[in-house]
Formats: C-alpha cells, sequence, structure tokens
C-alpha cells in the first residue's frame, strides 16, 4: 500500500523510537532497525554522509557512541544480506554477535532488527578468533580495552537468542502496524474532511459571488461588504480551527505541560480584547486574590499546556465582549474577573469566573453551549457571528487540565442577562515554584 | 479568451468558484473523475491551463489519483503548461511529488473565486 510512504518522518521518528525502547527493554541490548523501501535509489546514508553504494537504510542504533560509526557500518553490511534470510545470528566485526531478524512487508518494505553485543555460545570459537584478527589492526594500547569490553558480553544460549528473536519479530511487527493505522488514520481524515471542505468551499464560493453581483447590481453600501466579509472570514476560522484540531488527532506530538501562573494567563488573555471592550465603552475589570508572588508573578501554579489554555481563555473572553451589552461614554458596560481560592472535593484549587452583562442563555440551554456547534437563541441574531464552537474547545480544554467549566446565566430587568463562566484548576505548590518548572 | 481544464470530481457543487473565469469569457472544461479526464487527456492537453483536484474518484487503493492524472499529463503527453492544484491535502509526500511535476501553484480550499480568478489572471497575463 503506496499510502505507508507518507509518514512524516517526525512521526516516523517518534515511533521508530518507541518500538526500540520496547525492544531495549525486552533484549536488554543495543538494537537497531533497518527499513528498505522499494522505491528508493542506491542511496546510503550514515550519520547524515551520503555514500552511494549501499541501499538507503534508515537506521537507528542505540548503543555506545565512541564505537557508533563502527557498528552502524558493520550493521549495514549485514543488514544488506539479511533481506534474503530467516532470522540468524550474525557474528560481527570484532566477534560479537547480533541476532538480525528480517520482516518483510507485503507491500515491499522490509523492516530488520538487529541486535548485537553479545557472545553466543554455539559460536564462541569464531567469536574468539575475530577479536584476535581485529586486535591485530589496532594499537597495542587499545587492545586491553576492546579485551575488557569483549569479556563484559553476556553469554546467550539458544532459548534466550530465540526469545531476541520472537521480541523483535513483535517489535518488527507493531511497527509496521503503527506506519499503516497512522497512514490509515491520515488517509481518512483526508478523505471525511474533503466532504466537509466542499461543503465550505461552496459556501464560501456562492457568497462570495452573491456579494459581487449585489455589489454591481444595487451598489451595496460599505456597511454590507463589511457584514459579507466577516461572514467569509468565519467560514475561513471555521475551517482553520478544523484543520488544526485533526493535525493534533493525527500526530503523535505530546503537548508539553509547565507549571505557571493562572493568573498572569488570564491577565494576559484580557488584555488581548481590552481594545475592542473599549471600543464600545466596556471596561475589563479584574479582581485576584493574592497568594505569594516569585518574580514578580502572583504564583498560582497550574500545571498547563500554555498555548492550549491561553486559546481557552481567549474564547470565553471573545465571547463576553461579543456578547456584552455596548455602555456608553458616561455609562460604561463593564465585564468581571475574579480570581478566588476555592477548595472542592478536598482538592485546592483556583477559580476565574468572568462575569458579564449582555445577551443571555435560557436556563434549558446552558448546557447545551458547551456541545460542538450549538449556539444560545438570544446569539443567533445576525450581528453576532459565531460558530458555536468556542465553548466547546474551552470546556475540552480546562477538562483536559483537571479543571470544571460551568455557565450561569440569570436574567436581570429590560431583557438583560448577568452571565458568569466559572474555570476552577487544581492548583499545585504555591511555594518554591517557578513558572516554566516542568 | 484560454482554454481551462477544470478537474475537479465536485464541479457541479462549487460552480460559483468559476464563475468570475466565465465572466471574463474564458472557456471552462470541467472532468469529474480520472476516467473522464484521462478519456478527454488530448483535449486537456490543450488547454492553456489545467486547475486539478488531488482527491479524485476512484480512490481505494490510492486517494490522490490526481497526482497520477499529473504525471501522465506530464511524462506521457509532454505537457507544459501551468497546473494550478486546488485540493486540500497537506500530505508532505505529495506535496513534495506536486513539485516535482513542476506544479508552481497550490491553493488550499476552501479558496474564493476571487482568489483563483486572481491566479489564472496572472498566469495568462505572464504567459
Amino acid at each position: 500500500m503506496t499510502a505507508l510512504y507518507y509518514i512524516p518522518s517526525k512521526i516516523r521518528e517518534d515511533l521508530k523510537y518507541e518500538v526500540l525502547n520496547q525492544a531495549i527493554i525486552n533484549t536488554t541490548g543495543p538494537v537497531a532497525l533497518y527499513e528498505t523501501w522499494p522505491d528508493r535509489g542506491s542511496d546510503f546514508t550514515i550519520n547524515d554522509k551520503k555514500e552511494t553504494t549501499w541501499p538507503k537504510f534508515h537506521h537507528l542504533v542505540l548503543q555506545d557512541e565512541t564505537r557508533r560509526n563502527l557498528f552502524l557500518k558493520d550493521y549495514q553490511k549485514r543488514a544488506s544480506r539479511a533481506l534474503t534470510m530467516e532470522a540468524h545470528v550474525s557474528i560481527g566485526w570484532l566477534g560479537t554477535c547480533d541476532v538480525i531478524y528480517p520482516l518483510h512487508h507485503q507491500s515491499g518494505i522490509s523492516v530488520i532488527f538487529i541486535g548485537g553485543q553479545f557472545l553466543f555460545d554455539d559460536q564462541m570459537a569464531e567469536a574468539r578468533e575475530r577479536l584476535e584478527r581485529f586486535l591485530t589492526t589496532v594499537e597495542s594500547k587499545q587492545r586491553p580495552s576492546y579485551r575488557h569490553f569483549w569479556h563484559e558480553l553476556p553469554r546467550l544460549s539458544k532459548t534466550d537468542v530465540s526469545k531476541i528473536m520472537k521480541e523483535f519479530e513483535l517489535a518488527g511487527r507493531s511497527y509496521l502496524l503503527a506506519l499503516r493505522q497512522h497512514s490509515d488514520l491520515r488517509y481518512i481524515t483526508d478523505m471525511s474532511t474533503h466532504d466537509v471542505v466542499v461543503t465550505l468551499q461552496s459556501l464560501i464560493a456562492e457568497i462570495e459571488i452573491l456579494q459581487i453581483d449585489l455589489k454591481e447590481a444595487f451598489n451595496i453600501g460599505k456597511k454590507w461588504e463589511r457584514r459579507f466579509e466577516s461572514l467569509l472570514s468565519m467560514i475561513e476560522s471555521h475551517n482553520t480551527y478544523l484543520e488544526s484540531w485533526l493535525e493534533r488527532r493525527i500526530t503523535f506530538d505530546e503537548p508539553q505541560y509547565t507549571y505557571d501562573s493562572i493568573v498572569e494567563l488570564v491577565k494576559e488573555s484580557a488584555d488581548t480584547f481590552r481594545p475592542s471592550a473599549k471600543a464600545r465603552n466596556i471596561e475589563i475589570r479584574a479582581d485576584f486574590e493574592q497568594i505569594n508572588t516569585v518574580e514578580g508573578k502572583q504564583m498560582i501554579a497550574v500545571r498547563m499546556q500554555k498555548p492550549s489554555l491561553r486559546q481557552a481563555f481567549n474564547n470565553i473572553f471573545d465571547n463576553a465582549v461579543k456578547y456584552s451589552f455596548s455602555g456608553t461614554a458616561n455609562h460604561p458596560r463593564w465585564i468581571d474577573i475574579v480570581g478566588r481560592l476555592e477548595t472542592i472535593n478536598e482538592q485546592n484549587g483556583y477559580s476565574i469566573t468572568v462575569t458579564s452583562l449582555g445577551v443571555g442563555i435560557d436556563s434549558d440551554e446552558q448546557k447545551l453551549v458547551f456541545e460542538a456547534g450549538y449556539r444560545g437563541k438570544h446569539s443567533l441574531d445576525e450581528e453576532f457571528f459565531g460558530h458555536g464552537l468556542g465553548l466547546y474547545y474551552a470546556r475540552q480544554v480546562i477538562e483536559k487540565h483537571e479543571g470544571i467549566i460551568s455557565l450561569q446565566s440569570k436574567p436581570q430587568e429590560s431583557r438583560k442577562y448577568l452571565t458568569e463562566i466559572k474555570c476552577w484548576f487544581p492548583i499545585h505548590a504555591l511555594q518554591n515554584t517557578k513558572p516554566g518548572d516542568r | 479568451m484560454a482554454h481551462l481544464a477544470w478537474i475537479e470530481d465536485d464541479h457541479q457543487r462549487i460552480s460559483a468558484l468559476v464563475k468570475l473565469l466565465k465572466d471574463d469569457g474564458h472557456i471552462i472544461l470541467p472532468y469529474a473523475s480520472l476516467q473522464e479526464a484521462q478519456n478527454h487527456i488530448l483535449l486537456i492537453c490543450k488547454c492553456d491551463i489545467v486547475i486539478l483536484d488531488i482527491i479524485l474518484p476512484p480512490s481505494e487503493d490510492d486517494p490522490y489519483t490526481g497526482v497520477n492524472l499529473l504525471k501522465t499529463l506530464r511524462e506521457e503527453h509532454d505537457y507544459k503548461g501551468e497546473v494550478v492544484v486546488c485540493s486540500r491535502v497537506r500530505n508532505p509526500a505529495v506535496l513534495l511529488k506536486l513539485q516535482e511535476l513542476d506544479v508552481k501553484t497550490i491553493l488550499n480550499k476552501p479558496i474564493r473565486p476571487s482568489t483563483l480568478h486572481s491566479v489564472i489572471t496572472k498566469i495568462l497575463t505572464a504567459g
């Protein structure tokens, strides 16, 4: 299946390390993995230096770095021969042995595991002979260290070697399976998003043509042009959001978590929205309960994946500003941010509550607004552009941070609602934790 | 007035994408599948520009059949015209292959009609 080739090299590297580490743990020795790809040319790469004699291998050798190059070359000579052989023990340049396990995939890709640096009971005589032959080629002062190294190697029996071969077979199969699954996932993602994207494409094309036709026929003013532009941007941003969401799911990147100040993160996020709030005479006010200060920052340490948590709060503030009623110069409106220590279920935590006065959410919808695509009926007025994903994303992220998010919206007089979004996070050591600690 | 081959399986659903090009008087020749395109390959080779989607039916074995079609155009029919890829594939291996097949412009869907119009006009003017 040609799709096996379509794996970003970073993910292939991650998969290899995962499989190889497992093989090393199970076999307690250095392991190399080789692959041959049927349509590759005759390039050969060793430590990023190209040679042209050998078939191309992608290799990983985890072993003593000082002997790395010599072992690599030796491995590759023997790996190229191993393609046509069954699993076997091979004796290397130093008389040390490797177990070589070739695994041939039906698409023609071969995965070969080589684990080495042991002495095989059945081949001790030959191993000793090779050692002595090698030692004649090195300086006499180096010979003791090589002898010492050789004698320290484990001796393996036939049973031990059979076990290693089995481990390699499992490792090789799991590697190929992981590659196949990833490839299938990427293919499925491309296919499934293809249909969604066609719909988005159709919408964007029709809307822009409508805008152009109306402009030509009726000379619509700038206000209408801006509204069309907002609509087009909204669809395009939905596409961007979909892409980044999907990409996170098909890569194996683990997010980096750090201990950082939740107060500082919320302040940074709120500051982003101050200008747009001020333009509508809305003031953003903040009141954070202080605990201690480290390096000038209020250190309420939450274990967080900063970029995604910042985006979650961006979504919350974006909603708060968007759905707040505008104030006037004499009577500004406000959005309040309150941070307080709070214990929930015997867990120390910190809550951030964002309160605003504006378009509300009826009580029967207050849980639904956290679902993908849902928008409260009061927000469906044409002046409020949104796609119902902001709070959905915020909840996903906050729950990943072991936090809790909730919403309350209470009617006030004159069809105004006081809406409160509360986020609670478990906190960690309040002292002796510096920003960026992992 | 140019002849533009448009190889796109959903060309009926997204016909508005090429409206501005039609308004300019260009002839758009749509083909909805690999088979249909192959049946009219000689006609496509006479077009000034090919607008190509990468994901075309059939797609059981290889979803990116548009790449194979492009390979056929370039290698078997020596097509020298510009190819504008309008698709939504981020696969690095596919993107590399497109570069190798002399694709200079890749537009990721969804695209605005004005964007496609601007790109095609620029190519035609430069040519």
